[in-house]
């Protein structure tokens, strides 16, 4: 994770929230969006086995 | 073994049992939206809720319908719950100044939590914020049990109607369950817990100053309120990384066996329940045994392998007659075999000593009680519909041996219901078995393993069952905390959970829609011990013949190992 600093080194006082969401985000938007993606769609993707079934 | 283990072991089981007919009584009359003693306080928070969220209490779901609102509010919990713990470090109650989760945790945990699983791959006192402990996964701890119990419900429903269509509503099952049975029992057993010396503060850590003269930092938490739900929803996550075993969430002997009891109430409970929705009290009786007798074998089997000495012990002729190694001082082998047994035959997963180091057959027991299914008595609510495929097994077996129309509950059993059957049954060696199959000769997953041969395979197997049958429970010696094992233990959950629920769901449409036929002389009797005896014999069967051959490389192999150790060869 990448933190702004001044020159000597300090941790510059920027509120936190607006550091490290878009930090973190920025590092693993990837990993987040197929994970997300994983986890909710293979969820949803029952729903569908489901409407299968009901026709079977 | 002596008498007074085997008393310990028979008295935790009956009490258990003995439970689930109060609690079973009460649960049909919520199931069944009858008044009940907390109606003047609860109905109206019931009906805030509903006009919140706009649910019509009156509409009736067809199984689809039920299905996809399950599936749905499971997906949006586990979005919600993924956020939690990635964003753990911005989020209120934090005292540790922990950091968010990894992408591969946050997808691991929440699915184990959303799924009633609750398998850590990491150690929770150093890894999760308060906030993320109680808004995060106790919350999920009420609501994935209240999701089970509800499938139950419907599956009951099913075996009550006439040529029906409705199952019930799930909101309406959701918000009843948590609201009338989950929240009272969690605040009495939780109020329980802190007069027998459970922590339950919100204050970050304790400090401790050893008599070396080092400082030691012990986390608190909520314990007591997240222990009775731990244990009352067959979650098992525990707040601790020792899980049961940690003195802070079960300090004594009453603990454990209020921890134990509650484990298996609700689940015996159902079945009760669904005896009085389908006018088949004895049948449920039968079940009931059925479940009840497996425990009890379970029990025996841990409690005759742990009271052996162990190997390691005879190699320095220092051979004891009980293997203490895993096991609570103050519990002993005994409540720790009753415990494993239960845990293992309820989805339950929570542990008071560490299976890993069980003997070889001790350890496959317990592994065997996940892969028969979670239907002794399995997950509150799941092991009651996974019990009622088994039935309906059974009774399809008996018809095809005698020649006589498979009935259950007064509705016929065909083809049709048969297959949704097995399709639900299947799911568990497709997941169980492909995934170790799979891992154990992957370089990326048996980094993860602390032991070869055949207790290596041990650690794998049993991984994938308890990620498949919803458990949780693991043998500690996997390092489980790797985007492999987190990404693909949480596929095995999200199957093992959804993959047997929705053909289940849909045997409960299917068998709805039959007439309720009245019993005739060519029905199959099944509250007798005829049937208690097929019902045993088709679920060793297809646990035997699914899995024997894996247990037989695995905790088996390991067995003679041990017995050519202690003979010196």
């Amino acid at each position: 994770m990448s933190v702004n600093t001044v020159p000597n080194g300090a941790l510059t006082h920027i509120p936190r929230i607006s550091v490290t969401i878009p930090t973190l985000w920025r590092e693993n938007a990837v990993s987040d969006l197929i994970y997300l993606l994983a986890g909710a769609g293979v969820v949803l993707i029952f729903a569908g086995y489901a409407a299968l079934l009901r026709r079977a | 073994m002596d008498a007074r283990g085997w008393t310990e072991i028979l008295f935790t089981i009956g009490v258990t049992v003995a439970l689930a007919w109060p609690l079973g009584m009460y649960m049909a009359r919520i199931w069944k939206g009858e008044r009940t003693w907390l109606d003047p306080v609860l109905r109206p928070v019931e009906g805030v809720l509903y006009k919140a969220f706009g649910v019509d209490p009156k509409s009736n779901q067809n199984w689809l319908a039920y299905a996809v609102s399950m599936l749905a509010f499971s997906a949006a919990s586990f979005v919600v719950l993924y956020l939690i713990l990635r964003f753990q470090n911005l989020l209120p109650l934090n005292p540790q100044g922990f950091p968010g989760t990894s992408p591969d945790l946050a997808f691991n945990t929440a699915i184990s939590f959303v799924t009633n699983t609750n398998w850590q791959s990491y150690v929770p006192e150093a890894t999760l914020s308060t906030f993320s402990q109680m808004a995060g996964l106790t919350s999920h701890n009420f609501l994935s049990a209240a999701a089970g119990i509800a499938m139950a419900a419907a599956v009951a429903r099913a075996f009550s109607l006439n040529r029906g269509e409705g199952l019930g509503n799930f909101w309406v099952d959701l918000t009843r369950i948590s609201l009338y049975l989950l929240l009272p029992l969690s605040i009495i057993v939780a109020l329980v817990f802190v007069a027998l010396g459970e922590p339950q503060t919100l204050a970050g850590s304790a400090i401790a100053h050893t008599m070396e003269g080092a400082k030691q930092t012990i986390s608190l938490y909520p314990t007591a309120s997240q222990e009775a739900i731990k244990q009352i929803g067959t979650n098992g996550g525990g707040i601790f990384n020792a899980n049961s075993a940690h003195p802070f969430e079960n300090p004594n002997a009453w603990t454990n066996l209020i921890e134990i009891v509650a484990m298996n109430a609700l689940g015996y409970a159902c079945v009760v329940a669904f005896g009085i929705l389908a006018f088949a009290k004895k049948d449920a009786r039968a079940l009931v045994a059925v479940m009840a007798l497996f425990v009890l074998g379970a029990s025996g089997v841990i409690y005759a392998t742990e009271t052996q000495p162990a190997p390691a012990m005879h190699a320095v002729h220092a051979a004891t007659a009980v293997n203490m190694e895993g096991k609570e001082v103050r519990f002993g082998a005994p409540s720790t075999a009753v415990w494993a047994a239960n845990t293992t035959g309820a989805s339950d997963g929570g542990v008071n000593g560490m299976h890993d180091s069980f003997m070889p057959l001790g350890g496959g027991m317990a592994m065997f009680m996940i892969q028969l299914g979670e239907i002794l008595p399995g997950g509150v609510g799941s092991g009651l519909y996974g019990m009622v495929v088994m039935a309906l097994i059974a009774v399809f077996v008996a018809g095809l041996m005698v020649g006589r129309t498979p009935e259950y509950l007064g509705k016929k059993i065909e083809a049709r219901e048969v297959k949704f059957a097995m399709l639900a049954v299947l799911i568990l060696p497709l997941s169980i078995l492909g995934f170790a199959g799979v891992a154990a000769v992957l370089p990326v997953a048996l980094k993860g393993l602390e032991n070869s041969g055949p207790h290596g395979l041990s650690e794998i197997l049993y991984a994938y069952s308890s990620a498949t049958g919803n458990n949780g429970s693991a043998f500690a010696g996997l390092s489980a905390n790797t985007p492999w094992w987190n990404s693909t233990l949480g596929i095995a959950m999200l199957l093992g959970r959804f993959g047997y629920v929705v053909p289940v769901l849909a045997m409960a449409g299917s068998i709805a829609a039959k007439p309720k036929l009245e019993p005739s002389v060519g029905t199959l009797p099944t509250h007798g011990p005829l049937f208690i005896g097929l019902l045993i014999g088709v679920i060793l069967i297809m646990g035997g013949l699914q899995f024997f051959p894996a247990q037989a490389l695995g905790p088996i192999v390991e067995h003679f190992q041990v017995l050519a150790a202690i003979a010196g060869r």
